[in-house]
Formats: structure tokens, sequence, C-alpha cells
């Protein structure tokens, strides 16, 4: 009986043994490092934009494969700039999280002096067989050129899913009413007519939120080099065709007040003919098929070229130095992961322009223009509010109110913003 | 001995509401007031001071005027109708027999509702093109109409912020009514004194340190007022909706610019101190004792 226990007692120790080691060789997690790893993720994936399944998907499966890794999803809107607050707060007082999506340019420079900013380059240049699928062009947008020594020419972060801004067009209601598609600025301004006329709103803009407007105009008033120059002469022009095109009763009638996400409603709708905005409106079209997506066409005397555009790499992934280093490495191999081929196809299948070689399945006709403008693009430039203050940008757009009513001239209001932005160099 | 006992077993209880108070009120207070001398941005670890520069800025912004000015209207208007709607809620709630805890729900519900909820709801029923009232102007042959103009704005987030608040002083007013001896009422009966005139000359003086704190409360209040106007107007167009409330939080978020918001900060407490304080002086009568 005695024999008969200890036997039993070994079998099982077997099984759990080989139990165990089989677990392991499923997964392919090294034996080594079987102890939990938590890793605390920030994203502005909350459900409010098109990625948020992509992103649990990914988590998911990456957790799945990792066992001793956890995710913790910790998303914070992009809304209201509740994820500026959460992050710049979270670098600056020690609490930042192992892996962040963040946007790059402007905002990236806070946490680019706390100094707990990983460098990517080395990575890049060890692990050719991941870096190889990003493009430079893409990695160009999160190659940090400012005054911090440490980061001077260096990658803070990894590039996923680009942008563009363009002119959004219902081709159904073009056709309708025999128009041709608004390539250049008389066909623009014919269109604009015509729908008014009809009882059309020709552009689903709103001026409370005109980010796009601002940028998109002032490329096409001064070209890249007027609109990449902060509070260059053209911008006056630009600010002065939106003011223009209000006066000719172009946008929604309660333009000052309204809120982007109703501008998109009344284009998906088709009570608005035209939207200029970005490729992330793409997920929330209702018609993908008889949408195109084209340049702003050049303002009369303006210096962009016809296919100069607003785009580029807004938002890319970082990691935290210090903490990549105690937890062996995870957080950069969940980057890694999040930006291979497979994972970035997944995403770019919702929306967005690739930044890492990846095949996409069922590109709509839409996303398809969309992708088209970018390729042909002459040249791809970042926006305003990634080249100058917060503070002076928003009050750029903040007041545009007072500029197409009249009440304030652009100059004006330029010299407004400028003295905001002077304020701190000195 | 044992009433130093009891004192001390008071402090003990006394200090955990205490400590939090100062951690998350008075040490954020005195923190917005250092800060308001710093060029601080982004939430960094790097400040500069530059002195007064912040309030020589607040004193040319236009903004700021304008928001002081909107602020102090929706002061006004909220001692006016939020409290004064309440008070004759009240007296006439308080004078019928059945369906008192009807209207005291129906009154008092607004209250429960979040402010941003309520924002919403406002927000989409001004819209133009898919709004409630232009659609119920339409279905009536009538013509769409933009209901948030520059010359409109503040009178369109007033609405609800002094819907939202009146329920709260219905019941405040209500439970000081029923406090009132009905002998007092029984004798003005006898001398003929009802209606209005009873109201006038014999339950609000009854009343009146109630009214005096509801006062407070409402000037307090209005300092605090954000969420419904963030989200009908964002404190525009032009301005022209702007509290000191929205245009702190654009410079301070939008705008990234903390130092400066809290010279706004500070300018809103010592404001509320300020006309707490007189209308505390303006409101004190001899408190009376039944």
């Amino acid at each position: 009986m005695k024999s008969l226990k200890k036997v039993l007692a070994f079998v099982v120790l077997v099984a759990f043994i080989v139990s165990i080691v089989g677990m392991l060789g499923n997964t392919g997690v090294d034996a080594k490092t079987t102890e939990k790893v938590k890793i605390r993720a920030v994203t502005y994936f909350t459900g409010a934009d098109p990625w948020t399944n992509t992103w649990k998907e990914a988590i998911k499966d990456f957790m799945a494969k990792n066992p001793n890794v956890e995710i913790v999803d910790e998303a914070t809107p992009a809304a209201n700039d509740a994820i500026r607050t959460k992050i710049k707060t979270d670098f600056a007082s020690g609490n930042e999280p192992d892996v962040t999506f963040f946007f790059v340019g402007a905002d990236a420079e806070p946490l680019l002096k706390s100094g707990k900013v990983f460098i990517w380059d080395d990575e890049l240049k060890k692990d050719t067989k991941w870096s190889s699928n990003i493009y430079k062009s893409a990695l160009a947008f999160t190659t940090y050129n400012g005054p911090i020594k440490e980061y001077k020419g260096k990658v803070y972060a990894i590039p996923t899913i680009g942008f563009y801004e363009g002119l959004y067009v219902n081709v159904d209601l073009f056709n309708k009413y025999n128009l041709p598609l608004p390539t250049d600025w008389n066909k623009f301004i014919k269109a604009v007519n015509t729908f008014k006329a009809k009882g059309i709103i020709p552009i689903a803009g709103s001026i409370l939120e005109s980010y796009y407007l601002i940028e998109t105009f002032i490329l096409s008033a001064g070209g890249p080099e007027g609109h990449n120059t902060p509070f260059h002469p053209s911008w006056e022009k630009g600010l002065n065709i939106i003011k223009d095109l209000y006066k000719m009763g172009a946008f929604p009638k309660d333009a000052l007040t309204l809120q982007d996400a109703q501008a998109q409603a009344l284009f998906a709708d088709k009570k608005a003919a035209m939207m200029i905005n970005g490729s992330w409106c793409v997920g929330g079209l209702k018609d993908k098929v008889n949408t195109k997506i084209m340049p702003v066409p050049v303002v009369p005397g303006g210096k962009a070229h016809p296919t100069d555009i607003i785009g580029g790499f807004g938002s890319g992934w970082y990691v935290s130095k210090d903490l990549n280093a105690k937890k062996n490495g995870w957080p950069v191999k969940f980057v890694k992961y999040i930006t291979s081929p497979e994972v970035e196809a997944k995403f770019i299948a919702v929306g967005g322009v690739p930044a890492i070689k990846c095949k996409v399945p069922n590109v709509t006709p839409v996303a398809q223009s969309g992708y088209d403008m970018m390729a042909k693009a002459n040249s791809v430039s970042m926006p305003i509010d990634a080249q100058i203050l917060p503070e002076a940008f928003t009050k750029i757009r903040t007041d545009l109110a007072y500029v197409v009513t009249g009440k304030k001239t652009a100059k004006q209001l330029l010299a407004e913003a400028k003295k905001i932005q002077d304020r701190v160099k000195k | 001995m044992q009433v130093l006992k009891n004192k001390k077993y008071a402090i003990l209880l006394l200090l955990p509401a205490l400590i939090l108070v100062g951690i998350f009120i008075y040490y954020p207070l005195f923190a917005t007031f250092y800060y308001s001398f710093f060029d601080w941005r982004d939430f960094s670890n790097y400040k500069t001071f530059v002195g007064l520069d912040n309030y020589v800025q607040m004193i040319q912004d236009y903004a700021v005027r304008k928001a002081l000015i909107n602020t102090l209207i929706m002061m006004v208007c909220v001692i006016v109708f939020q409290v004064g709607i309440a008070l004759i809620l009240a007296l006439i709630v308080d004078s019928i027999k059945s369906g008192y805890k009807f209207f005291r729900t129906v009154f008092f519900f607004p209250v429960v509702i979040s402010g941003t909820a309520i924002g919403l709801m406002f927000y989409l029923a001004y819209a133009y093109d898919y709004g409630l009232l232009n659609a119920i102007i339409t279905a009536f042959g009538g013509q769409k109409k933009v209901w948030v103009t520059e010359n409109s704005a503040l009178t369109m987030v007033l609405i609800p912020v002094i819907w939202q608040y009146v329920g709260f002083y219905f019941v405040i007013f209500l439970a000081a009514l029923s406090k009132v001896p009905h002998d007092i009422y029984e004798s003005a009966l006898i001398d003929g004194i009802t209606g209005i005139k009873k109201a006038v000359y014999i339950t609000i003086p009854l009343i009146w340190d109630v009214i005096a704190v509801c006062i407070s409360l409402a000037i307090v209040g209005t300092f605090k007022v954000f969420d419904i106007v963030y989200v009908i107007t964002g404190g525009g167009p032009m301005d022209a909706s702007q509290v000191l409330g929205t245009y702190l939080y654009k410079v301070a978020f939008t705008g990234q610019n903390q130092g400066y918001a809290s010279a706004i900060g500070v300018l809103i407490i010592i404001l509320g101190i300020i006309l707490s304080t007189i209308s505390n002086k303006l409101t004190e009568r001899e408190t009376i004792t039944y």
C-alpha cells in the first residue's frame, strides 16, 4: 500500500513537471523569464476612435503568446487634451508608463526634457528584421531636431499610424448637379456657389474647431515653405481665404459653435457636399464608394504645388528608458510586436496611413483615394500646431471667429498669437 | 478632566477630515498662488520665476475681462432667477395640501443629473441642423434658426445653468418653511394677512438666514460654473459666453500654460472670497428664533 502511494506521488509529480514544460514549449516563453511582468500602456484608444478594438485584440494576442506579461491598458481620451495632461504630468512626476502612444513634434519636447524616454536608434540597428519594415520617411517624423542634446538626431518614438488632411468630396452630389470635381480653385468656388443655391451646405467645416481649415488653407497660400515658417506673411492670406469663404456662406450656418463631430455627420449624411478633414474620418463615413479625398485646391496666387498636403506621423510609441531596463526589455518587445507588419496591417485596415510595410486587405475606394493622395504628394507638412506653442495656436484657432466675422483682422490675430509665442522665447 | 478627554476624542475625530481638506483644498490653493508667479508650461518640471507678469497679462487680456463681466452677469441672474424662482416655487408648494412630494421630486430631479449631460442635452437641442428646437419649429412650418450667436450665447447657457440648480435651493427653502410654526400663520390669518402679504411680511423674514446662505452659495457656485458652458459653447463664439472657469481650462489644458492659468485661478479664489463676504454683510439680519 505504501509503495502504491509512492508510485502515485511519483506519477503526479512527473505529470506536473511535464505539463509545465509542455506549457512553456507551446507558448514559446523562455523558461528563465517566467516571472510575471506588468506593463502599463497609455494610449488614446478609448473607444472614441476607430482603432480601439484592434488595439484590444492586439494586447490580448500578445498576452496569449506571452503569459508572463500582463498589459495594463490605461487608455485616456484625446478629447479635451486629457491625454496631454496625463502623459506630461506622468513624465514630470516620475510616474511614466512603460509604453506610451503619444503625439510627436512640439508635444514630445517636455517628455524628452525629463530624460526618461528610450532612444530607439540602437534597437533599430540591432534588429533589422523588424526595423527594415519601417519606412525611413516615417521615422523622420519621430527623429528629434531641437536643443536637447541627448536626443538630437535620434529616434524617440516608433511611428505607426500616419494621417493626411484633405478635401473630402461627396462625388454623387457633384454628379447630381453636373459639377466637375474641385481640382482647382475655380471649380471649387463654382461648386460652393452651386451647392449654396441648391440648399446644400458647401463645406462641412467648423470655425470653432478649425484646425484643418487653418492648416490646409495656409499651406495652399504659402506652400510648404510659408506653412512651415512660423508667422510667415502667407498665414494672413490663408486666414483671409477662410474669412472669404465664410462670407460666401460656404460653411454651416452655426459654424461658429458647431463641433467637428457634428460637421463630420453633416458630410456623412450628404447634407454637405465637401469637408476639409483628416484621414481619421474615413472609418466614420457611411458611403465609402461615392466619396473621394483630394488635396485642397491652390488659392489664387497661392504658392503651393497642387499636390502639397498636410499629413505625416503625428503619434508614435514611446518607451520608458528605466522601466524597460528594469523589466528585461519587455516594453520594447511589446512595441516591436505592435509595430510588426502583421499587427500594423490590422490597424491600417481600420484607417490611417501605414508607417510600416504591410499588406492591407479590402481597402475601400475612399481610403484608396486617400492613400493615392498621400503617395502622389509633392510634399507632406506637419500641421501648424506641431510647430508653434499650443497657447499660440489655440489663440489663432479660437479667435478665428473674430476674423471671419470681421471683428478683428487676420493680421491683428496673428500679431497677438506671435506675442504669445515671443513671450516664451525671451 | 472628562471634558479634556472628550475634546481629545473630538480633535482625534476631526483630524482625518482636516488632513484631507489640507491635502486636497488648502495645499492646491497655496500651490496655485505660488505657481501664478512662474512661467510654467506643459506640466513640466521647469518653471521660470516671472514675478507679476502673469497678472499684468491678465489685466491686458480681453478674454479675462469678458469672462469676468459674464461671470458677474451670471451671478446676478443666478441670484435673481435661481434663488428667486426656487423661493417662489417653495412658497407655492408649501401652501398646497396634496402633491407636495411629487413637486419636490420633480423640481429636485435636474440636480442629480451631471452638468456635462445637461450641457450635451442643450447643445443638441440648440443645434442648427439636427437640433430639437429647430425640429419643432420646422414641424410647424417655421424657418430654422441659429440659436447660439454672439448676442444670444450667454442667455443660452444661462438657461440650463439656472434650471439645473433651482431644485437645490427649492429643497432647502422647503425644509426651512416646514420649520416655521403654524401658530404664527394662524395669528396672521386672524389679523387678515394672507397670500403675498403673508409671504413678504412673515415667511421671508422668518427664513431670511436660510435665504442669505442660499445667496452666498449661489455666488460661490457661479465661480464654479464650467461643464455646461464648456459643452454648449466652449465659451464662444468670440468669448460671448466665456466665464472664468472655461477660460482657465482653455489656458491650462488646451494652451498648456499652467502659470497663467494659476493666476486666473487666484483671481477666481479672491473674487469668490470678496463677493461672498460682501453678500454676507449685505444680507446680515438679526436672527429670529422661534
